[in-house]
Order: C-alpha cells, then structure tokens, then sequence
C-alpha cells in the first residue's frame, strides 16, 4: 500500500496528466455547449416559417379530405377503427412542422457516446504516459534502489494508473452529464422520458470499467516497449492491422477485435456479418451463400477486454522483471 | 564478530549483444571484496565495468554468472533486505524534471517512512533555498547534491556513489568528500567509483582497481602506494659522472635526466646520501619520488596482471 500511495501522490503531480485531464473536460464541456445549444427555443423565424408550412398542409388536407374520410370509412367497415380517428390522423398538427422539443435521454446519449473514445483514449494515454515518463526520466533506477521488488513496482504503478485514469474518467462522464441536466433545468426543459437517469448511469457504469482496462493496457504496453512511441506504434498498427484490416479480410474474425467487444460491452451486445455459404439446393454443384448476423454478447465483450489486459500486462510484467533498467 | 565484507562478489560475469549480435563481455570473473567501514574506492578506466557492476550489486542488471551478496545477504534471495540498507547515485542523478527537488525526495521518502528528514538533508547538501524550484532548473552540481540527499534517506549501512564528483565545483566536491568520510567515520561502509584520482586518494582507506571487468589489483590504498614507493630518488649533484658511478657501484640503476640523476631501487633516501658522500660529491636537492595513485593507476590499467598486496580484502 505503501508504494500505491506514492504512485498515486507521484500520478497526481504530474502535469502531463493533468493536461490530458483538462482536455477531457474540455471535451465534455462541448458536449454540454453542444445541449445548451441543441435545446434552444425556436426562433421567431423558425416559428413563422414552421406555421407557414403547417397552413399549407392544412390546405392540402382540406383539399383531400373527402377522399381519406371515405377511405377511412371503408376502413371502418371492414373491421378497423372509428373513422373520425383514422381522419384525424391524418390531419397535420403544427407542432410537426417545429423544431421538435429537446429530449434529455437523446441529449445526454449523443454526448456519452461522443465522449467513449475521448475518455478511453485519456485513459490509455494516461497509462502510458505515467510509465513510459519514468523510463524516459530514467527515474526508474533511482526508484528501484528504493523499492528493488520489480513485481511490487509493477503491481503499484499499474494500479495508480488505473485508480489515476478513473476520477479523470468520471469527472468528464459527470461534467458532461451534470451539465446537460442543468441545460435542461436553465431551459425549462423536461428531463423525463423512457431511461432518462437509468440509460446514463448505465452508460457510466460501463464506459469506467473500460477507462481502467484501458489505462492497464497503457500500462503494460508501456512496460513492454518503455517508449510512448513505440506505443503509438503499436496502438496505430493494431488499429489498421486487426481492427480495421482483419474483419474485412476474414470477418470469422471479428470477435477478435477489441473495437467489436468494446461495443458489445459499452451497448449490451454487438452484431458482425459473416458469409455463410452451403450446397445450392436449386443448381447441383453450386453454392448458395447468404450474410448471416452473429451476436458477440456484452459478457462475452467484457470478458475479452479483460483477457487483452491481462495478456498485455502479463508481457509487461514479464519484460519488466527480465529486462535490465537503465 | 561477523568479518564478512560489506560486498563480495566470486567469479561475476556479465555479458551484453550488440546489435550485430556480438558479445561484449561488461565484467568478466569478478572477486570484489569491500571491507565494512571506510571509504572504499572502485578504480577502473571506462569501459571498465564499473558501473555494470555497481548495478548488479543493486538488482538493476542480472548478472549471467556469479554470486553477490551485499551486507550479508545473497542478492538471488535477498535483495530487498539488501538494498533497503544501501543508499545509492548509479551514473547521472535520474529525478523527475518537472517535480520540484523537495517534491523528488519527498516521493523517495515516503517509500522508506524518511519524510521526516527531507527538508534536514535538502539543507545538509545545500539545497534549502531551491529545494521548491524544478529540479529541471537545477545545474548540475545540484542535481549531483540532490542526489547524495536521496543516498541518505534510508539511514544507510552502505552508500555507493558512481561518480558522485562529476559536475560540481571545488566547494561541491569538498562537500561530498566531507559526507563521505563522515559516514566512514560515522561506521558505514562508503563504495565510490570515480575518476578522480586525486580526490579518491584523499578519502578512500581501500581500493579496487578493474580493467576490462577484471580485477587487477586491491587492498589498502596506502600499500597499493606503497608497494610501488621503492627507486625513484632524484638527486642533483656537483659532479653527475663521478656521482652516477658511485651510485652504480652500489648497485643501483643510475639514468641521467639533465643535471639531475635518476637513481631506481632505492629502499632509503639517507643511503643515496651516504654514497654520494663518500664519494665526495656533495648534493643540491634530493627528492625522493613516491608515486601517487594516479600513477599506480596508469601503470596497473596500462599493463593487467593482478596485484594484490597484503591488506583487506586480500
């Protein structure tokens, strides 16, 4: 505990992080001027120009209304609803042709959804940049004539990059949360709806885990290779390479993707296509094939996110413990 | 009483790859024995393996073949009850560049419950009224004096300094000559690799001397000095023939350099005297040359072949 409490004293002083932090907020700071704007009254101009496409509707209506009432009454009689509702459904409403009223779940979905790869992307920076700083500082030397058990080292500083990347993550989640709710409030907008606090809040409870898988990733790449740049490297080669390359190429593969699990874990599950080819019952000799959808399930995606971060830190482990530091 | 050294390390071998994939040997069968107490020195030219081996006694590089122990403890199984007792700079001081110098030891501290002391040793190296600035904004005398602080955090039974001199001025090395001799005269064990001949030889009781990873001579600073003190007199004379004949029939070897004679093997100055005496030559200036360590180093890392006069260590 001793050196995790050092670790976190030494995450909290340094700048960089800090940086990486404020930019988060930033970040979400838009997303709440995005709402602020989003969730204004309509102009006078909109109004006019909203009514005036309403009368002209109103018009045609009154043009075709015979007509949709007969219709609607044979409707009737073959079994369906009253006819006065059938007309009426038809007839246009003004509020149609305005801009519709803000709508809090939507609101605060689009900014978490917005914010997913800003936040886990701070994250695994964070991981990364905490590490690699104290090789490229070459303080890692003076630290071990300090703390020589390297496993102890490892397990500490990993740790304070998760707990370090959390509050990070959370603060953003929350600014851009809080302050769409306050949007709302300011604007004398409901905030209700189907999941209107329970679809963030899930959305929070999910997206935190991902930062700190994140932030270990960082971590142990960073303990793997020592250099952010190396890290970029590889994080720039995995994304072109497996995320991108590989589903088009042999898209049996698509589970294997982190992106793919990300999204089954952050939405509740996810769906890939796959050919699915067999004999063609109709031409002897040919083949029949046909897209089929598969499901990777948000259990399934979050047991791989965590699989990945073991194996990365295991490798990090490993080459931290063999490796000499200079 | 334990008369175990402070360090010994039998037969410790360390090898890197190059990039082409050839071997280069850092330390090659190294027996290093540090006595406990005293200022030992760790001589060597560079490329020695010095600092190699310095990191190995610290867990920082594995050796591939070789037993350490440190302070009584065998550093495959023990070296985090080694280390806890040894405070050490390994080549250039390495703290965060963006912390401030308080901010670096403090981190350091809290890993060893020293917190206490920080601002007593930021004031002991003389770094008390820049101790909140950046240690990025440090000269490098500083940054040397920053590290000799973290060296004392842990009330250390022994320091090893890897050049700890380089960069400081005269009242900077003055400084840690004094530090470490108070911690030899305070009972710990103080290893110094430097290049410093000079400085070394004013602090150090004993010495290792390593060329090309091997040790080529060690024991007390004074015998290794001593060992070497036979010969060399140089003795200005009235009549140099008359003078180097006498000289020569004594049986001593006799050069001329100048005015002056260069008289090799001498075990007292007084029987060059004598001699010259006898003979009737009377003598302007005599001076017996005793080499230094600076000279007994050239000589041993000039020509390898292990030396080891009798004294600790040996």
């Amino acid at each position: 505990m001793t050196l995790l409490r050092v670790e976190l004293e030494r995450f909290r002083c340094r700048p960089v992080l800090w940086l990486v932090a404020g930019l988060l907020l930033l970040a979400s700071a838009g997303f709440v001027a995005m709402a602020w704007s989003g969730t204004a009254p309509p102009s006078a101009a909109q109004v006019a120009e909203g009514t005036e496409a309403y009368e002209a509707a109103v018009v045609r209506f009154e043009g075709v209304k015979d007509r949709i009432l007969e219709q609607c009454r044979e409707d009737e009689s073959a079994g369906a609803g009253p006819a006065g509702d059938c007309l009426a459904s038809y007839a246009p409403e003004l509020r149609s042709y305005l801009p519709p009223p803000p709508w809090f779940p939507a609101e605060v979905g689009d900014a978490t959804t917005g914010l997913t790869l800003p936040i886990l992307l701070a994250a695994l920076a964070m991981g990364v940049s905490f590490v690699t700083a104290e090789f490229g500082a070459r303080t890692m030397s003076t630290w071990l004539t300090f703390a020589p058990r390297r496993s102890r080292v490892f397990a500490s500083k990993s740790a304070a990059a998760a707990l370090g990347a959390l509050p990070a993550a959370l603060a953003a989640l929350g600014l851009a949360i809080g302050g769409i709710a306050l949007v709302f409030v300011v604007r004398g907008a409901a905030i209700e709806g189907d999941g209107a606090w329970s679809t963030p809040l899930s959305t929070v409870a999910r997206l935190l885990p991902a930062a700190v898988v994140a932030a270990l990733l960082g971590a142990g790449l960073a303990f793997a290779v020592r250099h952010a740049a190396a890290v970029a490297g590889i994080v720039v080669w995995w994304a072109l390479a497996v995320e991108f390359t590989l589903p088009q190429v042999v898209p049996r593969l698509a589970p294997a993707t982190l992106g793919l699990n990300l999204r089954a874990w952050l939405e509740g599950g996810a769906t890939y296509s796959v050919t699915d080819c067999g004999p063609d019952p109709d031409v002897a000799g040919a083949e029949l094939c046909h897209d089929v959808d598969r499901i990777v399930g948000s259990a399934q995606g979050g047991l791989v996110l965590l699989l990945a971060a073991a194996a990365v830190l295991a490798i990090g482990a490993l080459v931290f413990r063999r490796r000499a530091v200079t | 009483m334990n008369d175990e050294p402070a360090i010994r390390t039998r037969g410790l071998r360390k090898t890197y790859r190059s990039f082409t994939l050839r071997e280069v040997v850092a330390v090659e069968g190294l027996d290093l024995d540090v006595p406990v107490g005293g200022v030992h020195a760790f001589l060597g030219p560079n490329g020695a393996g010095k600092t190699t081996t310095i990191r190995m006694l610290l867990g920082l590089e594995r050796p591939d073949s070789g037993s350490i122990r440190v302070l009584g403890h065998d550093l495959s199984g023990g070296l985090e009850a080694a280390v806890a007792k040894v405070g050490a700079i390994v080549e250039q001081p390495r703290f965060y560049p963006a912390f401030s110098g308080r901010r670096n030891l403090s981190l350091l501290a809290q890993s060893v419950g020293a917190e206490a002391k920080v601002d007593g040793l930021l004031a002991q190296v003389g770094l008390a009224d820049r101790a909140g600035d950046r240690y990025r904004s440090y000269s490098l005398g500083m940054k040397q004096r920053l590290a000799v602080a973290s060296t004392l955090l842990k009330d250390p039974e022994l320091v090893i300094f890897d050049e700890p001199t380089n960069g400081l001025d005269p009242a900077g090395v003055h400084d840690v000559r004094t530090i470490m001799r108070a911690l030899a005269d305070a009972g710990r064990t103080v290893l110094v690799s430097s290049h410093m001949l000079a400085e070394v030889e004013q602090v150090a009781d004993t010495v290792s001397i390593v060329v090309g990873g091997r040790l080529v001579a060690d024991g007390r600073v004074a015998d290794l000095v001593g060992s070497r003190a036979r010969g060399a007199v140089r003795v200005d004379v009235t009549d140099p023939v008359r003078g180097g004949e006498a000289l020569e029939r004594r049986g001593w070897a006799v050069r001329r350099d100048g005015e002056a004679l260069v008289v090799e093997g001498v075990d007292d100055p007084v029987e060059v005297s004598r001699v010259l005496a006898d003979a009737g030559v009377y003598v302007r200036e005599l001076v017996a040359e005793r080499p230094d360590l600076e000279q007994v180093f050239l000589e041993l890392t000039g020509a390898p072949g292990a030396v080891r006069p009798q004294g600790v260590g040996a």
